[in-house]
């Protein structure tokens, strides 16, 4: 019985194994694994396994190797030893040129593997998931690149490079290759990897010669994650070692999002649960919190940030997801911040160092979500970003009211702030205290002021309440306020003295102003939407 | 995690003003000195129309209550029911004044906040609000959506509530509204 040695170390775990010479291109065949040389019979085809700690330690090991290699019976060597072993690139040079493939391992071989060649294909997937992680990833896919002597690439459904290596130039001229042709494939198969993978694709080369491009697709639940790409038509057992590849990421991967669908299930009911006050005790929040390294001892500012102009690109997941990552990689400098992406709504957190100097921190929370919002404006011009930021509560349990204020800030900041677009509760002045009283109490005062108004805005469409907004909204500044609302000084004069002569008041007066500018303030509440 | 909730719908054009929701209510959630948690009110939208409301707490988006209240009793559930934890209330009256539907109800009694909690219990056991089930023209409804649904509210722009609270009701007038009068 014979076997061929690339598809035998097929059933071996990918992480156990080195390759410290390449693999022969042409597939190689052998009897047995054989551990002493002089057993080798004529016309017979081995593998020499070389144990590190078995083996004869009179002879030096590169000194067995180099012996072993010479033989024409020898078609392999398989050395085991469970550290690094190193040689120098002369030695391993040296060893390439007998195209003898010298492979360590770092698990030794079980007497079966000895006996049979190989488990069965279901004990080697087991074996092979035990120990696989998605991380190794990289250093696999760099391992399989060296067996097959192929160039690999890993494109993303929008098909950008996720993984590459460029140590050779055959590797660079392909990823550059990739990276141009990126365009034209997003036009032909967006999001279409289905496709993609059917269709032919050819590299070709200056000398006019087209190379066909091999893809094994990582599959996930929700279907193709990534494909590897690789400039060649490779033999049937470099193809295996690929699908093999493909197989144990895209495994490795789905266990990996059915965890994190999992954990963001959890993570969004955490949340949910901290902002609604659905908590008994701190402990709790401060236990959970602990899962994904946020410390609930310490308060926190809570923000919300909006995102304007465009409806359709709030509600599109991936463009807030890109939002978040983009928040969260350039902003956790503090260390002490996260983003969550909660019901459509971005929510800051930012741990409070130093609850004493509340005026100084507050000052700089704001500063730092006002760099937050200039670099979004800076890399999406096209939208509108506002933060409302709720009150620093001492203890974390009443975050649900910062979340409250930080909304409510948002809202009435739009209206009735002179900050372009960070608002905080603390700002909002009376306002915030309006929110709080009789609003039978409050509406029967701002209509005893504004009932005039009111008719005549709804009778006869006259602009009076919104030019009164104005008005207080920039200090009794005519100029500023008649740029505000578009129209010339002398209109707006006109209309204040109309306004006066209906309401009976004197608005240049500062205890009228005062009395009518909250009397516009509660109107403003009882009607937004 | 989709921002689900429990909403109130009321046809304007199917109550008859029999008040068997307030009544059924107070019923199932009376006590010494507690008042109504649902009311019935008549609201004039013009001066020839005028339309009845069965108003309880509205389990609001952004809840006052919960801002306000200094113990902080209140908590929205994952089903969007806002609840108060009495045991602990101290009675300092300031979600009374904050709530723009006055719906926590102060009990002189037990000197406690009392309020409408959706009859959660009965709901989560796929039961209706006692409220509901006792409407015998089913002008009193309630349903359970996704927060981001733009709901139809026919009386959205006549009736001034205050709507930056995010009431979680609906009010609609499905037919003309009807009046039994009785045989002379």
């Amino acid at each position: 019985m014979t076997i061929s040695l690339q598809k035998w170390l097929l059933t071996h775990p990918l992480q156990s194994i080195k390759f410290l010479t390449p693999l022969n291109d042409e597939e190689v065949f052998f009897q047995r694994v054989c551990e002493d040389l002089s057993t080798i019979e004529k016309n017979e085809q081995v593998v020499f396994y070389i144990h590190s700690v078995k083996r004869n330690k009179d002879v030096s090991l590169v000194n067995e190797i180099f012996s072993a290699v010479q033989l024409t019976n020898v078609i392999g060597i398989v050395l085991y030893h469970p550290q690094k072993v190193l040689f120098e690139q002369e030695i391993k040079d040296l060893f390439t040129a007998f195209q003898v493939p010298v492979i360590q391992i770092i698990e030794a071989l079980k007497k079966n593997h000895l006996r049979e060649f190989g488990l069965s294909p279901y004990e080697e997937i087991a074996r092979e998931l035990k120990e696989f992680k998605t991380e190794d990833t990289g250093p696999l896919a760099q391992k399989v690149a060296k067996a097959t002597n192929l160039p690999l690439i890993f494109v993303d459904p929008i098909y950008k490079i996720t993984w590459k290596q460029e140590t050779s130039e055959t590797e660079r001229n392909f990823a550059q290759w990739v990276t141009e042709q990126r365009p034209s494939w997003l036009q032909s198969f967006f999001y279409d990897l289905e496709a993609f993978l059917q269709e032919p694709l050819s590299w070709q080369q200056e000398n006019g010669k087209d190379i066909y491009i091999g893809k094994y697709p990582i599959r996930l639940q929700n279907g193709v994650r990534e494909i590897i790409l690789t400039p060649s038509n490779p033999s049937n057992w470099k193809k295996e070692w690929l699908y093999k590849l493909a197989s144990l990421i895209s495994i490795s991967k789905q266990k990996d999002s059915e965890m994190e669908e999992f954990n963001h299930k959890f993570q969004s009911h955490f949340i949910y649960d901290l902002i609604y006050n659905n908590f008994d005790s701190q402990k709790t929040i401060i236990e959970q919190g602990k899962t994904w390294g946020w410390n609930f001892e310490r308060p926190h500012h809570l923000a919300v940030l909006d995102v304007g102009l465009n409806d359709t690109a709030v509600s599109d997941p991936d463009w807030n997801m890109e939002l978040h990552d983009f928040i969260q990689k350039n902003f956790n400098e503090r260390g002490n911040s996260f983003i969550i992406n909660f019901q459509e709504q971005l929510l800051i957190f930012v741990e409070e160092k130093n609850v004493n100097e509340k005026a100084v921190h507050k000052k700089v929370v704001k500063n730092f979500f006002q760099t937050i919002i200039r670099a979004c404006e800076k890399k999406w011009p096209e939208y509108v970003f506002s933060i409302g930021i709720g009150k620093c509560y001492r203890q974390t349990r009443h975050l649900n009211k910062s979340f409250q204020e930080a909304k409510m800030a948002l809202q009435l900041g739009h209206e009735w702030s002179k900050e372009e677009n960070v608002f905080h509760i603390e700002d909002l002045g009376v306002l915030r205290l309006l929110f709080y009283l009789n609003k039978d109490q409050l509406l029967d005062f701002s209509n005893d002021y504004l009932e005039p108004l009111l008719v005549s805005d709804r009778e006869n469409g006259t602009d009076y309440i919104n030019t009164l907004k104005y008005f207080i909204l920039h200090d009794m500044s005519i100029q500023e306020a008649s740029q505000g609302l578009f129209i010339h000084q002398n209109t707006l004069r006109k209309r204040m003295r109309k306004i006066n002569e209906l309401i009976g008041l004197d608005v240049y007066d500062h205890q009228d102003f005062i009395n009518v500018s909250i009397a516009v303030k509660i109107h403003s509440i009882g009607y937004l939407h | 995690m989709s921002a689900t909730q429990y909403y109130f719908s009321m046809d304007t054009g199917k109550c008859i003003r029999c008040k068997a929701c307030e009544t059924a209510c107070n019923q199932e959630n009376s006590s010494k000195g507690a008042r109504h948690r649902r009311s019935f009110i008549n609201y004039e939208v013009e001066k020839t129309e005028s339309v009845y409301l069965s108003m309880s707490c509205n389990h609001c988006a952004n809840p006052v209550c919960v801002v306000i209240c200094p113990r902080n009793n209140y908590s929205k559930k994952r089903n969007g029911i806002v609840v108060h934890d009495a045991e602990s209330c101290e009675g300092c009256k300031l979600c009374v004044e904050a709530c723009p539907f006055q719906a926590p109800k102060y009990n002189h009694e037990t000197n406690r906040v009392d309020k409408c909690n959706f009859c959660a219990e009965k709901v989560e056991g796929g039961n209706l609000p006692t409220c509901v089930a006792s409407c015998p023209t089913q002008a009193l409804t309630f349903f359970w959506t996704d927060r981001s649904v733009k709901l139809n509210n026919d009386y959205a722009a006549k009736i001034p509530m205050s709507y930056f609270t995010k009431p979680s009701i609906q009010f609609r007038s499905d037919k003309p509204k009807m009046q039994f009068f009785r045989k002379a």
